[in-house]
Parts: structure tokens; sequence; C-alpha cells
């Protein structure tokens, strides 16, 4: 029997704390010439696609913008768009908010994207139901928690009414009749969230549609994936966990009349390589050390108890805490248990701090 | 304590030990593949393109050219339907 094909996909670091931006070799974040590189890395690797991360609003803390990380990003579609030109065969994969975005515009540039890259353009589909990241658009924190499942998949349908709004045979361009396309494109979509209708304006793309990823765990986020989505981000990074998620999201495809290769499961995934595994190990260790120094430990933990976690990773201290979706954090869901750390991490201060009776036990 | 919980590192060792990691997951079904995250911009992925990449590939479990054009094809999807009606 042959091996199962792995497929490979490489996320652009950025803006997060796995990044390492004090390291010698780190460049910028935003100069073009960074994603060309890592694009014709990934390229020349055969990877199957690269994935930008988004974030909506810089993240704070106590109202003061948090400094500590990488900070601040480009705009995802404008990103993808210039990589297309770089590129012949790696996926460009983007995220893309369906809370605060409409499907009319998202479409008209994933189709867009699809055109420009021959068939490249896959879009991971995220929610965010929070007044903070939502106070930068036009109707701020507008959605319940509840329902931002339901208007993704409300969001979702739209878009696919409209890129399918075009069959792909309409653009006749008969120089000798004088017939230049068959009318087409009409839509209307009355849902909850949407009444929307008129003509869709983009010709069908290479793929249709582009690629969808989702990278919810909750359970309607698998869901959610097992009912249209063609590839689901995990965080489970122990193999029993990775099959026992493998397993239940697979699972979830037949009632959907869909087969356990329509889905990929694709957890993240770092890395650090050497010579030998103990060097592999010492170097690992430096990673680790420079991605949460003392600052950044204390600001993990200190913001357990004010509302906005300025990182990417739920620590141990904060239990309740939760995450909105993707990079926006939510100042109302965060919970007020007041942990502080009890010692510096690495000691370099020596100081203790008081620690609240409501902390869980130090490990 | 906090270092140890937030540090991410997955795969740590040798290109070898790595490759064989990677397969190993793969080939026990808790997943079809990665996405990996570097930890620099933008030379972080160099090292595992030139170093890991090719032992999957000698592993038989990577492909060394694209087979197909679109990603849809490079992850062995079928092609999208032409009329909506996907029941989400």
């Amino acid at each position: 029997m042959s091996r199962k094909q792995i497929h490979l996909a490489a996320h652009f670091p950025g803006v997060n704390n796995t990044t390492v931006w004090s390291d010698p070799a780190s460049g910028s974040h935003i100069d073009f010439s960074s994603f060309e590189h890592f694009a014709r890395t990934a390229e020349r690797a055969k990877f199957d696609f690269l994935f930008l991360a988004e974030g909506l609003r810089l993240r704070e803390q106590n109202g003061v913008i948090y400094d500590l990380d990488v900070m601040g990003r480009p705009d995802t579609f404008t990103v993808l768009a210039a990589l297309a030109a770089v590129t012949d065969r790696l996926g460009l994969a983007g995220t893309i908010n369906s809370t605060f975005n409409e499907p009319y515009e998202v479409a008209r540039q994933f189709a867009s994207l699809d055109h420009l890259s021959a068939g490249r353009a896959a879009w991971n589909v995220v929610t965010s139901w929070d007044a903070f990241t939502g106070e930068n658009f036009r109707r701020g924190g507008f959605l319940p928690k509840e329902k931002r499942y339901s208007r993704a998949k409300e969001f979702l349908a739209a878009t696919f009414e409209l890129f399918d709004s075009w069959r792909g045979d309409e653009i006749v361009a008969d120089k000798e009749t004088g017939e230049f396309w068959r009318p087409t494109g009409d839509f209307a979509i009355r849902t909850d969230q949407f009444d929307i209708s008129g003509r869709f304006p983009v010709p069908r793309s290479p793929q249709g549609r582009p690629v969808i990823l989702q990278a919810g765990d909750s359970e309607e986020g698998r869901e959610f994936a097992a009912s249209g989505a063609d590839a689901i981000f995990t965080r489970h990074g122990t193999l029993e966990a990775g099959q026992a998620f493998y397993a239940d999201v697979k699972g979830r495809l037949a009632k959907y009349g869909r087969d356990p290769e329509d889905l990929k499961i694709l957890p993240a995934a770092t890395f650090v390589l050497g010579d030998t595994d103990a060097e592999a190990q010492e170097k690992a260790r430096h990673v680790r050390y420079q991605q949460v120094s003392p600052a950044t430990a204390i600001k993990f933990s200190s913001s357990c108890g004010t509302g906005t976690c300025p990182t990417t990773t739920r620590t141990a201290r904060c239990p309740r805490w939760t995450r909105s979706s993707g990079r926006t954090r939510s100042r109302a869901a965060a919970p007020a248990c007041g942990c502080t750390p009890t010692r510096s991490p690495r000691r370099t201060s020596g100081g203790s701090w008081p620690r609240p009776s409501s902390c869980p036990p130090a490990r | 304590m906090i270092i140890e919980v937030t540090g991410r590192q997955n795969f740590i060792g040798t290109p070898a030990r790595v490759a064989e990691a990677l397969d190993e997951f793969v080939q026990a079904d808790a997943s079809d593949g990665f996405v990996l995250v570097p930890h620099v911009t933008p030379g972080g992925l160099d090292e595992f393109a030139d170093t890991v990449v090719p032992l999957l590939q000698e592993r038989g479990v990577f492909r060394t050219e694209y087979e197909g054009t679109t990603l849809r094809e490079h992850l062995g999807l079928k092609a999208a339907p032409t009329t909506s009606g996907t029941d989400f």
C-alpha cells in the first residue's frame, strides 16, 4: 500500500509571539521582499500553499498598544495579489473575516485573486463577534456571539451563490456576430443576515471558488468545517490528540454527502532543526526564551486579569480566558481572575508578586 | 512555567528525525499534513526546504514536482461544483 501523501503549507511569520523579531536573522515583516522570499522558498520546496493570518485591530493592553511582539501588517488581498505575480504554482491563502465584511465584496476579491493567480486562491473563513474589533467597522459589535457561525454559514453560502452565478461559458467574444457575452450573474439572496440582489461582475474563475479553509476547533467550528470546508487548521500537537480530532472531524463528513478525503486536516507545527538532536533541543530552548521574554511573560499573566490578552497563545494561568476568533480578542470575554506571576520566569529580577487566591495553583 | 506552557515546539531534531516524525504523524492518521510556522521572517523556512523536504521526497510522501496547476489539484480535492446547493 502506498504511503499517504503529506500536504504542507507555510504560515508567513509575523504578528504573533511565535515569531522571534529579536533574532539577528530577522528581517522586515512588511517589505514585499520578505513576502517574496518566503513565497519563493515555499514554492521551491513544492508546498501546497502559503498562508497569511489577519489582524483587524492592533493588540492592546489596558488601552495601551502592545509593544513587545511584532506589530502591524499590510492588507491580505493586496499582498496575495502581489505574490501571485512572482509565483506560478504555490497556493495563496488569506484569512478574511465573515463578521465585518460583506459577501459581495469578498466574493469579488477572491474571484479576482483566483483569476490573477490562475486558480490558486484559498480563503480562511474566520468569525469574530466582539465589539473591540468591531469598533473599526461600520456596525461595531453588532453580532451576538451565538450568531457568529450562523452568519458565517450564510456568508459562505452567499459567496458560493455569487461565484456560481457564472458557469464559465458566458463570454463568447464572437467577432463575427459581435456578441461578447450572454448576460448572466443574477443573484438574489435573502437570509437572516443578508438582503442583497443584483449581478455579480466577475466571470467564473479557474477554481470556480477559492479553496475554503476553517480554523475553528469548537463543536460549531468542526461542524462548519465538515459541512463545507476543504481544509481545517488545528492546534492539536500530540499524536493522540491529533488522531482523536482527525477521527472526529472526518466522521462528520458523511452526513453532508462528503468523503473523508474531501476535507484535509492540517495542524499548525513549529520546528527547530539541528545537526544533532541535542543541538536542536538547545536551539529550541533558545527560541523559547526569545519568544517569551520575561517582559512578555509578565504581559501574558497580567493580561489575564485585565482583559486584552496580548498573545495568540493561552496560558495555563488563564483557564477561563476565551478567544473570540482568529487574532481578535474580546475585552468583555476575559476573566477577572487577577492572575499575576509568582516569580519572574527567568528570575532576572528575582522579585515575587502576590498571588491572588483566585489563581489556579502554580505548577 | 509560563515560558514552558506558551512556547510551542512540535518537531525538534535533526532533519532526518523531523522528516520521520512528520511522516509518522500523517501515516498514523493524526493529520493530512501541516501548516508550518517558522520563527523568523523571512528566512525561517529556508533550512526546512533545503533539508527536510528532500528527505520527505525520498520517503515517497511528498511531491517532487507540482502535478497540477490549481491549489485544488495540489490538495487532491474534487473540482468545485458549478451550481450552488451546499447545505450549510
